[in-house]
């Protein structure tokens, strides 16, 4: 290896281990904002997001729970696939908080629950 | 509907043409363009766009290769073949190696083709057996490959555990834009470039031969393609680039055999997750992934629609191939190669920072020096996959 490739990769593996801290304290720093139900559109597809509300419709499958939660400005379908949902105690008038992705599906807008607490 | 559907089969292919031959743009990201137009005017059926993403996915597999051996920027499917791609470049024989490629891709079509009914029942049988192995068997592969890895495996090891590290971190980041764009091209895509910047390499004039070949080794690299792909399949996080590591070391291939097996494991990545998606509801592979969003419920009928319409474009996709490689092989030479490798590291930043912001800019630094480390210190690229499979491996410990 010639001395310029050595002091290269000198450089390379100090700045990748300074790179990923600085990554890192990004992705803590991070949080999500809440927003209002009415707020998410088709832009959103895939983006995740958070939002506070009550369950007003409840429906337990075999491997998903599927919520309709309503918030002031209007509701929206969560579905809580049950290997990652570790609440046993969701039920109807439960007022909770959801990070999830959007996704489409049936040209409905849907939130694909990542994390659910009961607030 | 049987023009419409000739029509959409030919967009797919004029699509699939144009984007395969833009250095390290990967078909995930264009999947997901086609994808988000489609969502935003929804102006014909989703089976119809679901073909176009498919064929243009079959004519990128096979096409892909071009700028990888011409211009050495692969994307995360091609690293491998890159350094005995650029070799050939060397030796003044780049079309060989587009030729190779192609009779791999060809081969593995057709050999998967014969197979299919036969694969749709076997793959959710395998995938019963391995499932609850996953994790163990991500950490047997990893640690397999940094055991033979020959120059340093202390170096094999720190790639993989920084990329790793890096894959952790990044893809912990909320809500950007494609996050693999930068990180990928990051990794595998601006580092050989820049290296390539300061390297010698005046590139000699190439001839339009067609490489001596035994009909024994193309079926063997055909077949070790089928099995290592099919293995491999079943294993989130590894993809074409794993599978033809242990292809070769499973067929003992040289390297006009492993150039073929290289060319065919992207197209039957491509085809087996397909199947995958069919059979056990997992998509490994991005334009599959786009094909089950847009069609939640499975049905044989679009499968069908799918495979047929790959079939159509098969033969057009191989002899725009040949003439394209030709065409790249008279002005290769011609052209300042450094200027070529700059321009497409100039082509590569925009798009990220026109995709994934300011903060996919700093994942494609970040990246840019991991992968930097593996090619100074002299061990292969592939350990940059720990990238997306310490991630996986975490999930499923």
């Amino acid at each position: 290896m010639l001395p310029q490739e050595k002091t290269l990769l000198k450089i390379s593996l100090v700045v990748s281990i300074i790179g990923i801290f600085i990554l890192y304290l990004i992705s803590s720093k991070m949080s999500l904002n809440t927003i209002n139900i009415s707020e998410i559109n088709e832009d959103l597809i895939d983006k995740e997001v958070k939002v506070r509300g009550m369950i007003k419709q409840y429906q337990d499958g075999p491997s998903v729970k599927i919520l309709k939660v309503e918030d002031d400005s209007g509701f929206i379908k969560v579905v809580v696939f049950k290997n990652k949902d570790k609440n046993t105690d969701l039920k109807t008038k439960t007022n909770i908080e959801i990070t999830g992705k959007i996704k489409k599906y049936k040209s409905e807008l849907e939130i694909i629950a990542k994390t659910i607490r009961i607030l | 509907m049987f023009v419409t559907y000739i029509i959409v089969v030919f967009i797919g292919l004029f699509l699939g043409i144009t984007s395969s031959l833009i250095p390290s743009l990967h078909i995930n990201l264009i999947s997901s363009l086609i994808f988000t137009l489609y969502s935003k005017t929804e102006i014909i059926d989703s089976t119809l766009i679901s073909i176009i993403i498919f064929v243009t996915a079959v004519v990128y597999s096979f096409m892909n290769f071009i700028p990888s051996i011409y211009l050495g920027a692969p994307n995360a499917d091609t690293i491998l073949t890159v350094l005995p791609g650029h070799r050939y470049l060397l030796k003044g024989k780049a079309h060989e190696a587009v030729i190779l490629t192609l009779i791999g891709s060809l081969t593995s079509f057709i050999i998967i083709m014969l197979l299919f009914p036969l694969l749709i029942k076997i793959i959710p049988i395998l995938y019963e057996k391995v499932k609850e192995f996953i994790a163990i068997l991500l950490i047997s592969i990893s640690l397999y490959l940094i055991y033979k890895e020959k120059n340093s495996k202390f170096m094999a090891f720190l790639s993989f555990i920084l990329s790793g590290l890096f894959g952790i971190v990044s893809l912990s980041l909320k809500n950007i834009n494609e996050p693999l764009l930068p990180i990928l091209s990051g990794l595998f895509g601006l580092p050989g470039l820049f290296i390539s910047l300061y390297q010698k390499n005046n590139i000699p004039p190439q001839t339009i031969t067609f490489p001596a070949l035994k009909s024994k080794t193309v079926m063997k690299s055909g077949l070790a393609s089928v099995i290592s792909g099919t293995l491999f399949i079943l294993l989130p996080g590894l993809g074409p680039s794993q599978a033809s590591i242990l292809g070769k070391r499973i067929a003992k291939l040289k390297t006009k055999g492993f150039m073929m097996l290289s060319g065919g494991l992207n197209i039957i990545n491509l085809l087996l997750s397909l199947i995958t998606f069919y059979t056990i509801n997992k998509e490994r592979n991005g334009p599959v992934v786009i094909i089950s969003k847009l069609n939640p419920t499975k049905d044989i009928f679009l499968i069908i629609l799918l495979i047929s319409a790959s079939m159509m474009v098969i033969f057009p996709t191989v002899f725009l191939a040949l003439q394209t490689s030709k065409t790249f092989s008279k002005v290769i030479s011609k052209i300042n190669y450094k200027l070529t490798c700059l321009l497409v590291m100039l082509l590569i930043t925009s798009m990220v920072v026109l995709i994934s912001k300011s903060i996919g800019l700093l994942l494609l630094a970040v990246g840019f020096f991991i992968g930097l480390i593996p090619i100074l210190s002299g061990v292969n690229r592939n350990h940059l996959m720990g990238v997306l499979i310490l991630p996986i491996i975490l999930f499923f410990i």
